[in-house]
């Protein structure tokens, strides 16, 4: 039982980062039924953009005061979510609005997706050092808040679980209830008629990479506060998001923190039983199963349609 | 090797045959890639050939004739390191620790009054680059002998070059054994000499049980076989054994395993990145060295700055040598390491099997008094040096040398001090043959 709590706790930390990254590949796909391949690296770029601030801040620094952490906390969300964002925003510009203008055929946009995303990555390798590893100085004391029976919950886990949230409430909020919120459903919806009834497509579409940067990249910097950083941090994190988002209704926000929180779920649970090497098999084959009873994923929605 | 440290970090993986990424569009990233510098290397390679045989036209098809010119003041030697791509770091330090050592023997008159004169050749961390590079130093820059490689891959892929154009390797790190070759001389350490004693050093500490997590590839599941038989033998209990795929950043699922187990001690054959993220999270869920030390085989001094020495206080290391090994050898070693190179620079096991295989081919070639090959295989049985590691003895049959072992423990600056060390220098016995209970490991 305690281990059950153990891991449950430990699949909500990881659901909720798979969440956050989820929800940068459902809202492109929404408006461009596009898989942006390259938003793993948008990821970590998010948590580099945050290390390097958050590294000169308190590096070496030793442990903080709590107000210190909570500042430091912030800084590195906001700094991650800003890189993350204009990651993604140089992204579109860069490797997809070109193509749209031409009118390319979709091929040519997932080719383009992979290569800015071979791109991002070798840039980052070369830019901050291949093999150094890095992680973020240990500016709090990741001590027990509380424990639930014999399972401890750590700061840590409440950090990314509350800043997780947080991030997701406001998104959600943002999708439903703002005007931009709505021409972005409207996009996903139908786009010529969006723009017959006067919506920005382009404009729409960047600030859709813009968000769905600054959620990755956010998501970069716990990620990266939680385990490490390198330049091929993004594969793995991104992989497992791109396949909560179709695991919750690819197009659909809230099917993509469904499915996130599920995949890390799943995982954690797995290894109750088996070895860890079977952790991707079972999140798999939980994905395969699911979408052979509900083919468009459990809240199986669009974007457009989602509210 | 186990591709060492970060050393290896990472991906090297990418590129690295036993350290290649398991997942598809990595893979694909990783084709793709290699593909393209494997088509340039080529096409370079290609045109050396060009220019070399208009130079000369004789040159051609003698592959399996020497070439090797030992009769002027100078003999060719050649280095084959990554000077490039995701082993390079690792690699550039064994090759400034080989030129460390070239040039304080050319100060000290030379090998057999010959000076040494370096070829240096860059494997971009790519096994088939390797055995292409390897080639062309044997052929065309008829080198006396070669000095490098650090992924097992890369060994792998130079070995039938080096053994179809009879020519001399000098291998540098500790590797998962099973392996001997007339050609190849091998100066890390093999399972005997790192990992078996680690384990009779945890024994000898009352350890009862173990827990051991991997990199998924071929140098910790060997290993884990090894630990396996050993424990076997010695009543100590294996409570779990988990491997994370290469280049894993998510430890989560195996810390927690790590704990639910509650062994006595960790043995770690993870490589790479993936060091950083399991100590990181090792530590976020509440287990310290003091209750459940972790023992590496792939932390060394320049790796544990990477981790975090925050996250690897305490913990232990096996290797055979460590910077801070108290020897006139080792502080002369040091200080000429550090004035050349610079006073930040650490010194590792790697980097010290690499200077130590130039001076073990000098005491073979001067036993021989002569720089054929086949006249330095017959002399190289019982060639020693005193080294910084301690003395060591090149071993006739199976080309391994006699090493001492030395369990480690980070410290608070970043070093590693021994805390333990064989009695003597241990035989290699890359086989396993000498133990029975590993019986049908060693094949």
């Amino acid at each position: 039982m305690n281990d059950f709590i153990r891991y449950t706790i430990a699949g909500l930390t990881l659901g909720s980062m798979y969440a956050l990254i989820a929800l940068g590949y459902t809202l492109v796909y929404g408006v461009l039924q596009l898989i942006n391949f390259a938003h793993s690296e948008v990821f970590m770029t998010g948590a580099f953009g945050s290390y390097i601030v958050v590294d000169t801040l308190v590096g070496g620094h030793g442990r903080q005061n709590g107000f210190m952490v909570v500042v430091v906390l912030g800084v590195g969300l906001i700094t991650g979510a800003l890189s993350g964002a204009g990651a993604a925003w140089l992204l579109e510009r860069v490797a997809y609005r070109p193509l749209r203008r031409r009118g390319a055929p979709k091929l040519a946009f997932l080719i383009s997706a992979i290569g800015a995303s071979f791109f991002m990555s070798q840039l980052a390798g070369k830019l901050f050092n291949r093999q150094k590893n890095n992680s973020f100085p240990n500016f709090f004391d990741n001590r027990v808040l509380f424990s639930i029976g014999e399972a401890d919950v750590r700061l840590l886990q409440v950090i990314i679980i509350v800043a997780a949230v947080v991030l997701m409430f406001f998104l959600d909020r943002l999708v439903q209830k703002t005007k931009l919120g709505r021409s972005i459903r409207a996009v996903a919806e139908d786009a010529p008629t969006a723009a017959l009834m006067g919506i920005n497509i382009d404009k729409t579409i960047s600030r859709t990479f813009v968000i769905g940067g600054a959620l990755g990249g956010a998501a970069g910097f716990l990620f990266a506060l939680f385990s490490s950083l390198s330049y091929q941090m993004g594969f793995f994190p991104g992989t497992k998001a791109f396949a909560a988002a179709v695991l919750g209704g690819i197009g659909n926000p809230r099917g993509a923190m469904l499915g996130g929180l599920t995949l890390g779920l799943v995982e954690n649970w797995s290894v109750m039983f088996l070895p860890s090497q079977w952790t991707n098999v079972i999140a798999f084959a939980v994905l395969v199963l699911v979408l052979m009873f509900r083919p468009s994923g459990i809240l199986g929605e669009r974007l457009g349609r989602a509210a | 090797m186990q591709t060492g440290a970060f050393a290896t970090s990472a991906l090297h993986n990418a590129v690295n045959g036993h350290s290649g990424r398991q997942h598809t569009l990595s893979m694909l990233k990783t084709r793709v890639l290699a593909g393209i510098t494997m088509s340039l290397a080529l096409a370079f390679s290609l045109a050396a050939c060009g220019a070399k045989a208009d130079d000369d036209d004789e040159g051609g098809g003698s592959s399996a004739k020497s070439c090797v010119d030992t009769s002027g003041a100078t003999v060719k030697v050649g280095f084959l390191n990554s000077l490039s791509g995701t082993m390079s770091i690792s690699e550039k330090t064994v090759a400034d620790s080989l030129n460390l050592a070239v040039s304080e023997i050319n100060a000290a008159g030379g090998v057999m009054g010959k000076k040494l004169e370096v070829v240096q050749e860059d494997g971009a961390s790519e096994p088939k680059i390797f055995a292409e590079k390897a080639t062309k130093l044997i052929q065309s820059d008829c080198v006396a002998a070669v000095f490098g490689g650090w992924t097992s891959s890369s060994r792998k892929a130079m070995l039938p070059v080096f053994e179809s154009n009879d020519s001399l390797l000098f291998y540098p790190v500790q590797y998962e054994g099973l392996e001997s070759s007339p050609n190849i001389f091998y100066t890390g350490a093999t399972t005997n000499q790192q990992i078996i004693p680690a384990l009779d050093y945890l024994k000898g500490e009352g350890v009862k049980s173990i827990f051991l997590v991997g990199s998924d590839y071929v140098f910790p599941r060997t290993a884990n076989k090894i630990i396996n038989a050993y424990a076997k033998a010695n009543g100590i209990e294996v409570k779990g054994e988990e491997y994370a795929p290469l280049g894993a950043t998510e430890f989560s699922t195996i810390v927690n395993k790590v704990k639910s187990a509650d062994a006595d001690a960790v043995f770690n054959t993870l490589n790479g990145d993936s060091n950083v993220a399991f100590f990181k999270q090792y530590k976020n869920v509440g287990l310290t060295a003091a209750a459940m030390p972790v023992v590496s085989v792939s932390i060394a001094e320049e790796e544990v700055a990477g981790v975090g020495i925050d996250n690897l206080k305490g913990q232990l290391t096996a290797w055979n040598y460590y910077q801070t090994v108290n020897n006139p050898a080792n502080t002369k070693f040091v200080k000429a390491f550090k004035a050349k190179y610079g006073n930040d620079r650490p010194t590792s096991d790697p980097m010290e099997a690499a200077y130590t295989s130039v001076y073990l081919y000098k005491g073979m070639v001067e036993k021989a008094g002569s720089f054929d090959v086949a006249k330095v295989q017959a002399a190289a049985g019982g060639v020693t040096f005193d080294a910084p590691e301690g003395k060591v003895t090149v071993n006739g049959e199976n080309h391994h040398i006699a090493k001492t072992f030395l369990m480690g423990e980070v410290g608070a600056d970043g070093l590693i001090t021994t805390v333990w060390s064989s009695p003597a220098p241990i035989e290699p016995d890359p086989f396993l043959k000498s133990y029975p209970w590993a019986a049908g490991i060693g094949g």
